[in-house]
């Protein structure tokens, strides 16, 4: 479903993103993860198309991103950490709008579900001013659920979410991944990922250092647990591969 | 000071110079600078040193013209300054005792060890170069106005040390009334205060306004150097010139000819600054509410600019209804208009405009059919013209910012699975039709005395103005492709809230002429073609299919102009990558 082959990207002489390639099939979540500054946002921008790669290929769902951009971003959903609603649309006039953008042809009635199910119906005639952060959320992920994209991405889906915001985003995301989505999420949450994802992908200077299931890089690492007891978790295989310098 | 906060200044200052120098690796900031170096050059630095020459040419300037004595000048300029310190400072000052800070100073200096007297002293610093910068517009319009032969340099340092000395005074008495204010005087008591002081210096002046010669007639008034010797008569006498002393020895400075005039004027002005940095360093007035109530404006204010926005607003409350309903499926930059529309207001707005320009238009075809109608119908037309003129114009600049505004939020728009020049063709059709709508009505005020223009021009002359007004919209899209592409090509130059530099002025000259220069390119071969056709079609028949035949061809050979436009300016969209710097 998403194919990323030696996908590279420079800025002059400086390399955010070197050589990287992975696949994620469908109804995988990868979690992408890395110290600050690894390149995570960077390759989710070249993935969802708004960034060109400098080299590599990106298939989304079949289709080239280089050749085939238009068809590629109709499949997919891409979820910024801070939803970007337009200030004089309504709930439901961002759904209308979105469903020409995507030619959803039944939008109307999908609309409708997709509100109840994010207990947003009684929303529709709200502008943005008047939703909190977390409905603003919801709101954002409405629209990217409307025209059920086949691929999502998401970049710090839970950032500045309440408790109960958190647990319905984290189902939200499950329940596309059931569904046969293939999901990326870019996340410094490490029990988050290890919660919702199937498969992890380490990077630390723009380069892949780890990649496969909890279980394969576990043993392919030789990592064990910080306090001696059980697996090791994300947090001690991402410390163990990153180094002591992960935080800078 | 605090040595960590002229670390903070200096460093700041130092790696943003490098900063910028570092920029000019790349060619595109290095031709802005170049071009801006050589605009800055020729418009200020050769313009400020213009005085030496006029002295050599033996130039005039206004004040010799009028006659005036350089003392009577620098009496009537104290006056002036006493006026501006009187009415800005005090009577009606800009807000409480406010220091404007930056977030991170707000985050790290309010509740760092520091104290207010080095929090005061470290903003006086910091304001430094701005004032410079401002000393040196000043200078330079100085210059260009008085060529008294005096140097450069003289008006630059003059106009510096009286900025400092407002700035200063300004925030000296803002900390003095804030605190008369804690200790209960409110802010109308304090302009009755202010006034009352304002009353007093009339009343006196009034006392010995008999000693003064007889005012001129009124007729002679309107003379400019009449009127300025009178109120240098009047300021020179009586307690004037010690009410003025202390503003005079700020002036003088900047009214010195040479440097041993400006050396023996500096030392007493210096002194008065000094006075002024004592008064509001040893203030010790509680203003960091106040602070940071401006500071987040500002910051709002900076936010807004960097959005494409020009004010503050307050975020929409009231949902639109819109213009029409918008299906899922079918063509898509319908989508953005859609949006477009309801941004602007929506049915509401519409139906409200739509009665203000009934009105408008009822208004100008009864005054066109009454016996006014000689007067009225040349005012309308030329109203109509400009407003046509006005909205090709401004239209251009709006539709370019629409898009900067909507690609400031690139990260959600470039996820969208639609071609760039659908996009591009979208967001500029909006305001297009927007500002077409306006130009009908410039042109309904143009044509409001349809009578007469049938009897001048005929009924062809009526069709080709029809046929003029249909290939508005595709005007308007042509007009505005060279600056939306400029920041599309160059984001980089384009931060809206960036402040001003050699490369953004100069990118600026090379936007307009660029403009300039396609807009020529553009409508030659319109302007050929079209007159071609006309010569034929006058030949064969007559000026009124003429006139209609080659306002058709030009109207054609636009859109396709446009069109094309847009598909390359799609292109541009398409390779558009909002990270790069």
């Amino acid at each position: 479903m998403i194919e990323v082959e030696a996908l590279t990207k420079l800025y002059g002489d400086f390399a955010a993103v070197s050589d990287l390639s992975f696949r994620v099939e469908a109804g995988e979540v990868l979690g992408l993860v890395g110290p600050n500054g690894a390149g995570k946002t960077t390759t989710l921008r070249c993935l969802s198309g708004i960034i060109p790669a400098t080299r590599g290929t990106i298939r989304i769902a079949g289709h080239d991103m280089q050749k085939e951009p238009v068809a590629g971003k109709r499949t997919l959903a891409f979820f910024p950490d801070e939803p970007k609603l337009f200030e004089h649309l309504t709930v439901w006039q961002h759904l209308e709008f979105m469903a020409r953008l995507y030619q959803v042809p039944d939008a109307p009635t999908r609309g409708r579900e997709l509100l109840a199910q994010l207990e947003m119906a009684d929303k529709a005639g709200k502008l943005p001013a008047e939703l909190s952060r977390g409905m603003k959320q919801k709101v954002a992920l409405a629209c990217g659920f409307l025209h059920q994209p086949r691929v999502m991405f998401f970049d710090e889906p839970l950032t500045g979410l309440d408790p109960l915001a958190i647990r319905r985003t984290k189902e939200l995301i499950a329940a596309q991944a059931r569904a046969g989505v293939a999901i990326i999420i870019s996340s410094h949450l490490l029990h988050l990922l290890e919660e919702l994802c199937s498969h992890v992908l380490i990077v630390k200077r723009g380069m892949k250092i780890a990649h496969g299931t909890l279980a394969e890089i576990r043993a392919e690492h030789s990592v064990v647990s910080s306090n001696g007891q059980g697996q090791a978790s994300l947090e001690d295989i991402f410390i163990r591969l990153v180094g002591e310098d992960a935080g800078t | 000071m605090n040595s960590a906060l002229v670390f903070l200044l200096t460093r700041s200052t130092w790696n943003a110079v490098l900063a910028r120098l570092r920029r000019l690796k790349n060619p595109k900031y290095l031709l802005g600078t170049i071009v801006g170096g050589f605009y800055f050059y020729s418009v200020f630095y050769r313009q400020a040193f213009a005085s030496r020459a006029t002295r050599a040419l033996g130039g005039r300037s206004s004040a010799a013209d009028w006659n005036l004595p350089p003392e009577l000048v620098l009496d009537l300029a104290s006056l002036l300054l006493l006026l501006v310190v009187l009415f800005g400072a005090w009577i009606f000052p800009a807000s409480r005792a406010a220091l404007a800070f930056t977030e991170a100073e707000m985050a790290f200096l309010l509740p760092g060890p520091v104290s207010r007297s080095t929090l005061i002293r470290f903003k006086l610093l910091k304001s430094q170069l701005g004032l410079l910068f401002l000393a040196l517009l000043f200078g330079f319009l100085r210059g260009r106005m008085l060529h008294d032969g005096s140097a450069a340099w003289i008006h630059v340092l003059g106009w510096w040390l009286l900025l400092s000395l407002l700035q200063m005074h300004r925030l000296g008495a803002s900390f003095a009334l804030t605190r008369l204010y804690e200790r209960g005087l409110s802010t109308t008591k304090r302009r009755l205060l202010g006034l009352a002081v304002v009353a007093v210096i009339l009343a006196g002046l009034a006392a010995w306004h008999a000693a003064l010669p007889p005012a001129p007639e009124l007729r002679a008034l309107t003379t400019a150097g009449v009127l300025f010797r009178y109120l240098g008569e009047f300021v020179q006498s009586g307690p004037a010139p010690w009410l003025l002393w202390p503003f005079k020895l700020m002036l003088r400075p900047s009214f010195a000819l040479d440097a041993l005039g400006f050396a023996a004027a500096v030392g007493p002005a210096l002194l008065v600054l000094a006075a002024h940095y004592f008064w509001v360093t040893r203030s010790d007035v509680a203003f960091e509410e106040a602070s940071i109530a401006l500071s987040q404006r500002r910051a709002a204010l900076q936010q807004a600019v960097r959005e494409g926005r020009k004010r503050i607003k307050p975020p929409a409350t009231d949902a639109r209804e819109p213009l029409f309903a918008l299906a899922p499926m079918g063509w898509v930059p319908l989508a953005f208009v859609w949006k477009h529309f309801l941004q602007m207001g929506g049915r509401r707005a519409l139906r409200r405009t739509a009665w203000i320009v009934l009105a408008v238009l009822g208004i100008a075809t009864a005054l066109t059919h009454s016996r006014y109608a000689s007067v009225a119908s040349p005012i309308l037309s030329t109203i109509g013209t400009m407003g046509l003129w006005v909205s090709l114009i401004i239209f251009a600049a709006l539709a370019a910012q629409s898009v900067q505004r909507e690609m400031g939020a690139a990260e959600v728009i470039k996820t969208y699975p639609v071609p760039g020049f659908q996009f591009v063709l979208g967001h500029l059709l909006g305001p297009a039709l927007h500002a077409t709508a306006l130009q009908w009505v410039a042109l309904s005020l143009c044509v409001s005395d349809v009578g007469r223009i049938l009897a001048n021009y005929k009924m062809g002359g009526l069709a080709a103005i029809f046929v003029g007004a249909l290939f508005l919209p595709a005007l308007n899209l042509l007009l505005s492709l060279v600056p939306t592409a400029a920041p599309l090509l160059f984001p980089g130059w384009f931060r809206p809230g960036e402040g001003a530099s050699f490369e953004a002025t100069g990118l600026r000259v090379v936007s307009f002429f660029g403009q300039l220069l396609f807009v020529l390119l553009a409508l030659f071969p319109v302007v050929l073609a079209a007159s071609a056709v006309g010569f034929v079609a006058y030949t064969f028949t007559g000026i009124s299919l003429a006139a209609i035949s080659s306002i058709s061809i030009a109207g054609i050979m636009v859109t396709v102009e446009a069109w094309v436009g847009v598909q390359l300016l799609g292109k541009i969209v398409d390779r558009y990558d909002p990270t790069e710097v």
